[in-house]
């Protein structure tokens, strides 16, 4: 009961004016005494305002029948027969609403009147006693003299139950939350309070109460009638200058010209009805203001016309009031019990002040927001612990939510954006071409999304939309994917704004989402063989089809040998063709190898067609979403790469053939035994690094987060993930190859050791030119010798021995000596870079990196000892 | 069609295990017995042309040349199910017919008579080629046709077609039965002189190690030669499974050996195959993991080398390269751990003069043959403790030579006609236990400064002069 005693005061002081002064005037009626006034005032005030009539009957024929009964005890049979007349009368003319309520009280009255012992109820007084002592006497009114008997107990009823409030069922009947509602928000600026935390949420200035002026009472004086407040009062409800109160210029509101006499209390609640005006001249000057307005587009549109419905209603309440101000002003004079009071309209009035405060609090908040950031704002007042407040918010945001449910049924469905004013939060780059369709066109502009949608969701109707428009638009594909019925899901289900707890956006968006995402994916991976040409890559671009490029070195070598300026692509391209017939690659599709093709990159001088050559794969139509052109760069950077260190291993496959085969010639002379052995090991330690790089490429780089993009693939809702997870399968494959900015020094390192294993191919062939020639030399000198002695002759004589001999020392010493130190000068340069390589790989982020460093050197052979030189 | 192999079928050991080769690769490429691809074979996925070609009615033929000197063998497989496979063009017979009496000497000096029409059709199947990768040779070193015509075709074949390679699959004998051919020691001495000095890459199957494995992990009491070249032609299929199902490394024969062979000498390589079939029960319980199959691998038990423990102390034999070809559905992020994890426990010993590592390839199972194993591993190593097995030969062949027993048998050959003191015999010998020498050398360290030609791991000399051949002069 806190609250009921905290407001007492307020609803003593707000009634202080009606309430004691018909008291006073019904006491005078009964009594003469200045005491006995007093006292049975005093006694009437305990009464209304206690709960005294709870244990009263509350049958209201029962009460007749007592009260008459009471009456006739004590013979008083007239009186009793005119109660009942009075009772008649005052039913059937039903002006008085709680008839129960007054009967109580009168029968309550009479019962403490016999006892006249108003002094058990002192306690009881205690309460209203709170009132000012000053303010009862002085809130007497004379000017209410003469007033029908009739006319006092019709207003009754409504101080009864107004100044019982929040006590038992006996006030149920009047509306009390309208009552309460106004205590509580009675004070403008603490509703403004409560949505203070919103950030666009501004004060509204409100007719500041302290300018009202409390003229000094002189009863003397003629003041403004009450009847003559109301009809301005009706004015001002619409807006409209009333005879004396009328809008200031300015904030302050609507004001009554000081000169004027008003009654304190009528001033009081003029101020506080006025406010009602005050309130629906600034909601209707942000309608009239923007109305015209169409750029501001649809949203704003359907927020005017929200506030106009508002609005619209609170006229019909103010037309309602007219007519019975009219009514009243028809029977003016006559006795009319339900007459339009200042007071009456504080009451009635008080459920459209509430309603029109939060909505003029929505116009301060929504000055400058459109679209879908209007949408925000308004689910931002929504969240209002009021329920009437966040009812009325809630609706207003449904209906203003209409012209973007509009624009996403649009969206979802047909992939369409007809956002005429820039109010959907999907915003189309116009300037996109279409073959930036998916990646560049389209993209969700923040400050339009609605609060209640979450980014989450808001990113999966990007993409259904998307979606819908790469099918219509990139693949020709009309397919309807959703039924009619379905279509009107986004009709039928108004949003809840309340995306935790599964709405039916979030619902159908989901639904919708998978179901076109689904599609697209099955439409790229059947009609368009995304998977095939992903193979396709993997196959050609990344020498996945090992025997066809095999093959394409084989009978390209010769061809790409030459300076790259006398390479041309169409011969390049008729090997290709060649390359493909011989291999397995005939079997592909002829789809996929129509794609592939060669390409020449720009040449520097000196380049030869090894630097140049490239394999192409071309794609267009919607696969070219997920090979955008970043990703067929990356391709080829990374087929450069790889056809490098291809190369490089067929290169040392050709060393190696050559010296098994010369081994073969050359073994006779031990001459060479130790050169070639030092050749040999070399090479070996070079096939080594170079088979293990491979090996490394291969399942590091290419098997496994192969194996990882299928594994997403499969595994993808929609096509974002599909491109994403090729994306970063590419990175991925970037990284491991030493390809990104950060691995350059390591690239280069790598390309130094193949440069270096180039010379050395080289060198051992220069090599094996020597040797041969001086083992061709030294077989023509024994065929001399032999043929010498066939014919009977000495086979050499001694010049020619020593001759031979020198030849051979020389062979030695000037030609094997050199190449034994040339090798081992390269094995050195080379041993240190591969050193520094291995040492700075095994230091890499990448795990599969330092991976590569334990493969390479996986017998801890260049960790563990320094290389042996081969000279020692 | 580029890279063609070609494979030559020497003697009885030599066709009956190119015959079960042949078996397993035409189940494997979907073939029937009489050269007709099954409906079932879906093109693109595999490359018969290395071994096979279409004949115009496109039925697939092996690239092989089937030779023997006496036709029981040989009249076995034209009357098998696989007798219509073959060109019959390349099955050769010798008219004499009377085989080669297990003898070396026999068989050599019959090929070189032959050598026209061995030759004839040799050109004419490496006419049949595009760019022809080389040679296979399937023999025993014991016998007398596969030994001697081996010899001589290891000899002659590089000088005629130097571009290509020569790899041997050389069933070396059973040492435990060495009653059926005495002279034995002789002919494997003789035939190891040209595996080492002519082929480019020989894979040894040792009878006693195939023996052993039959039994005591198959549980075969007395196993057949028939099952014995079954595990013969599982392992000549699976290890050349990445010529015949194109991957991104490997495509090649000369990428497929060039890793293993760093130095032409050594280059005898032994295999080892798993799951052998008992472990078959083992694995249909369990999940066979990468790093299981390349740990199986490493186990001396499924390789198929005897290698018996070197007598020395001062010897400790080591890995010079291991390549692991599996099989089968593999997930490949394993391969990196279970690499890590070899590496970590030093599960392999490797040479201490150079780079080296096990190289892993993945193969893919053809799929349309149903086998039990998800999957299988094939190892084919180079490892010095194959040096043991040339020593082992040495010793027996000093067994015999010393006493000059049934030297008088090779005599009357051509070959040792003008030379009384067996010279060829003694010069064999000489080159294998250089091979022996060698082998030992590259299990230290100073094998880089080995030199061949004094056999010492001393540093090479710096004058020339004593480099000078003295015994030409």
């Amino acid at each position: 009961m806190a609250k009921t005693s905290s407001t007492r005061p307020l609803s003593s002081s707000s009634s202080s004016g009606l309430v004691p002064d018909l008291l006073h005037r019904l006491c005078t009626n009964f009594v003469k005494e200045q005491d006995q006034i007093n006292k049975l005032y005093k006694l009437c005030l305990n009464i209304i305002s206690s709960n005294v009539t709870q244990g009263v009957v509350s049958d209201e024929f029962r009460l007749c029948q007592r009260i008459q009964k009471k009456m006739v005890l004590r013979q008083r049979e007239a009186d009793a027969l005119r109660f009942s007349e009075l009772h008649r009368q005052m039913k059937s003319q039903g002006f008085v609403k709680d008839t129960i309520a007054l009967l109580q009280f009168f029968y309550v009255l009479s019962e403490d009147g016999e006892k006249t012992s108003g002094e058990i109820r002192d306690t009881f007084l205690m309460e209203s006693m709170n009132l000012p002592a000053a303010l009862l006497p002085s809130s007497y009114n004379p000017k209410g003299q003469g007033v029908p008997k009739k006319k006092f107990h019709s207003s009754t009823p409504h101080s009864v139950s107004f100044s019982s409030s929040g006590l038992g069922s006996s006030w149920r009947s009047d509306p009390p939350s309208t009552i309460r509602g106004h205590h509580s928000t009675i004070n403008a600026s603490d509703s403004s309070v409560m949505l203070k935390d919103q950030s666009t949420s501004t004060s509204v200035r409100h007719p500041p109460p302290t300018s009202i002026r409390i003229p000094v009472f002189d009863p003397t004086e003629s003041e403004l009638p009450e009847d003559a407040l109301v009809q301005d009062l009706l004015f001002v409800f619409q807006g409209i200058d009333g005879k004396y109160l009328s809008m200031k210029k300015g904030p302050e509101g609507f004001r009554i010209p000081n000169e004027l006499m008003v009654h304190p209390a009528h001033l009081e609640h003029c101020y506080k009805l006025a406010e009602l005006g005050w309130l629906h001249h600034k909601i209707k000057a942000y309608i009239d203001m923007r109305k015209q307005d169409f750029s501001l587009g649809l949203v704003v549109q359907s927020f005017l016309s929200a506030l106009s419905l508002e609005l619209t209603e609170y006229y019909r309440l103010v037309a309602v009031l007219e007519a019975q101000l009219s009514a009243d002003q028809e029977s003016s004079g006559h006795v009319t019990s339900d007459k339009l009071s200042l007071r009456r309209l504080v009451v009635w009035t008080r459920e459209p002040l509430e309603k029109l405060r939060t909505l003029a609090i929505l116009v301060d908040g929504c000055k400058n927001v459109r679209g879908g950031a209007l949408l925000s704002t308004l689910y931002l007042y929504a969240q209002h612990g009021d329920p009437e407040v966040m009812r009325l918010v809630k609706h207003l945001l449904n209906q203003v939510y209409r012209p973007i449910n509009t624009l996403l049924n649009a969206w979802v469905f047909e992939g369409q954006l007809q956002d005429h004013y820039n109010e959907f939060f999907i915003l189309a780059d116009l300037k996109a071409s279409d073959d930036r369709l998916w990646h560049g066109k389209y993209t969700i502009r923040s400050n339009m999304l609605p609060k209640f949608i979450p980014e989450s969701l808001a990113r999966k109707i990007l993409t259904v939309g998307k979606s819908i428009s790469f099918l219509r638009q990139k693949c020709n594909d009309q397919t309807e994917l959703f039924t009619p019925s379905q279509k009107n899901w986004f009709k039928k289900g108004d949003c809840t704004f309340d995306t935790m707890t599964g709405d039916p956006l979030s619902h159908i968006i989901n639904i919708t989402y998978r179901d076109t995402s689904k599609y697209l994916l099955n439409i790229l991976n059947t009609q368009y063989h995304l998977k095939d040409h992903l193979g396709a890559f993997r196959k050609y671009l990344l020498l996945g089809q090992g025997d066809f490029i095999k093959h394409l070195m084989d009978i390209i070598e010769r061809e790409l040998a030459k300076p790259a300026t006398s390479c041309y692509v169409h011969n390049l391209t008729a090997i290709l063709e060649s390359a493909i017939r011989a291999t397995n690659a005939q079997y592909d599709e002829q789809d996929v190898l129509s794609r592939l093709d060669v390409q020449l990159l720009d040449a520097s001088p000196g380049d030869t067609g090894w630097d140049v050559f490239s394999l192409l794969y071309r794609v267009d139509g919607p696969i070219s979403t997920v090979f955008t052109p970043d990703t067929m760069l990356r391709y080829l950077q990374i087929f450069n790469f790889l056809w490098r260190a291809k190369r490089i291993e067929f290169i040392l496959a050709g060393m190696w053939r050559k010296q098994m085969n010369h081994q073969k010639q050359l073994r006779n002379i031990p001459d060479f035994h130790v050169c070639l052995h030092q050749c040999q090991l070399i090479t070996g330690a070079l096939i080594h690094f170079i088979s293990q790089l491979q090996y490394y490429i291969m399942f590091e780089c290419l098997e496994c987060s192969w194996a990882e993009l299928l594994k997403c693939i499969d595994g993808a809702v929609d096509l974002d993930e599909v491109i994403t997870a090729h994306s970063k399968f590419l990175d991925v494959i970037v990284t491991r190859c030493l390809l990104d900015p950060a691995s350059q020094p390591l690239l280069t390192q790598l390309r130094t050791l193949f440069d270096r294993i180039v010379e050395y191919q080289n060198k051992q062939d220069s090599m094996f030119a020597a040797f041969l020639t001086e083992t061709e030399r030294r077989k023509q000198y024994e065929l001399t010798k032999e043929s010498r002695a066939d014919q009977g002759l000495w086979a050499e004589t001694q010049d020619e021995t020593e001759r031979e001999y020198q030849l051979r020392d020389e062979f030695y010493q000037s030609v094997i000596l050199d190449y034994q130190s040339q090798f081992t000068i390269l094995e050195h340069s080379y041993n240190d870079t591969l050193k520094s390589f291995l040492e700075r790989v095994s230091d890499h982020l990448d795990e599969s990196l330092q991976f590569l460093a334990r493969r390479l050197d996986f017998n801890r052979f260049y960790r563990g000892t320094e290389t042996v030189s081969l000279l020692m | 069609m580029p890279r063609e192999i070609i494979t030559l079928q020497l003697g009885q050991c030599g066709n009956q295990i190119g015959m079960e080769f042949w078996k397993q690769l035409c189940a494997e490429h979907g073939i029937s017995p009489d050269g007709i691809l099954q409906d079932s074979v879906v093109e693109g996925l595999d490359r018969k042309d290395v071994f096979f070609y279409q004949a115009d009615d496109e039925h697939y033929i092996p690239r092989a040349v089937l030779l023997d000197l006496e036709p029981r063998v040989i009249n076995t497989i034209q009357t098998s199910t696989y007798g219509k496979l073959y060109n019959p063009e390349n099955i050769y017979i010798s008219e004499h017919g009377g085989g080669a009496g297990n003898n070396w000497g026999s068989g050599y000096s019959q090929a070189d008579k032959l050598s026209e029409s061995i030759f004839d059709i040799l050109d004419r199947e490496a006419d049949n080629s595009d760019s022809l990768e080389g040679f296979v040779i399937c023999h025993s070193i014991s016998g007398g046709t596969g030994s001697g015509v081996g010899s001589y075709l290891l000899e002659r074949i590089g000088d005629r077609y130097p571009k290509t390679l020569v790899q041997t699959y050389s069933v070396f004998p059973n040492i435990g039965s060495l009653g059926d051919v005495v002279v034995q020691p002789y002919n494997s001495i003789l035939t190891l002189k040209r595996l080492s000095l002519n082929a480019d890459s020989v894979v040894i199957l040792d009878n006693t190690a195939l023996n052993s494995i039959a039994a005591e992990r198959l549980r075969i009491p007395n196993p057949t030669f028939s099952q014995i070249n079954q595990l013969v032609s599982t392992i000549m299929a699976a290890s050349t499974s990445t010529l015949r199902y194109p991957g991104y490394m490997n495509n090649d024969l000369i990428g497929l050996i060039a890793s293993l062979i760093p130095t032409p000498q050594l280059h005898f390589l032994m295999t080892g195959y798993t799951p052998l079939t008992t472990e078959s029960q083992v694995a249909s319980i369990r999940k066979t993991t990468v790093l299981d199959v390349m740990r199986r691998l490493l186990q001396p038990k499924n390789i198929m080398v005897s290698t018996p423990k070197e007598r020395h102390e001062d010897i400790r034999h080591c890995y010079i390269s291991i390549l692991n070809i599996i099989q089968g559905e593999v997930d490949p992020t394993q391969v990196h751990k279970s690499l890590q994890r070899i590496r970590e426990r030093k599960l392999a010993q490797f040479i201490p003069w150079g780079p080296a590592s096990i190289q892993v390839a993945l193969s893919k199972k053809p799929p349309h043959m149903q086998s039990a194993h998800r999957v299988s591993g094939l190892m084919l190593a180079n490892h010095t403790g194959i040096s043991t097995l040339f020593k082992t030969a040495c010793n027996q062949f000093d067994k015999l030579f010393s006493r000059k027993a049934f030297v008088e048998q090779f005599k009357k050959f051509e070959i040792f006609s003008n030379d009384s003191e067996l010279s060829e015999m003694i010069n064999s010998k000489e080159v294998v236990m250089r091979l022996v020498e060698e082998y030992q050398a590259a299990t230290r360290p100073d094998y880089i400064t080995w030199d061949p030609s004094r056999g010492g791991g001393s540093s090479s000399a710096a004058g020339g002069l004593e480099k000078f051949d003295s015994s030409r002069r």
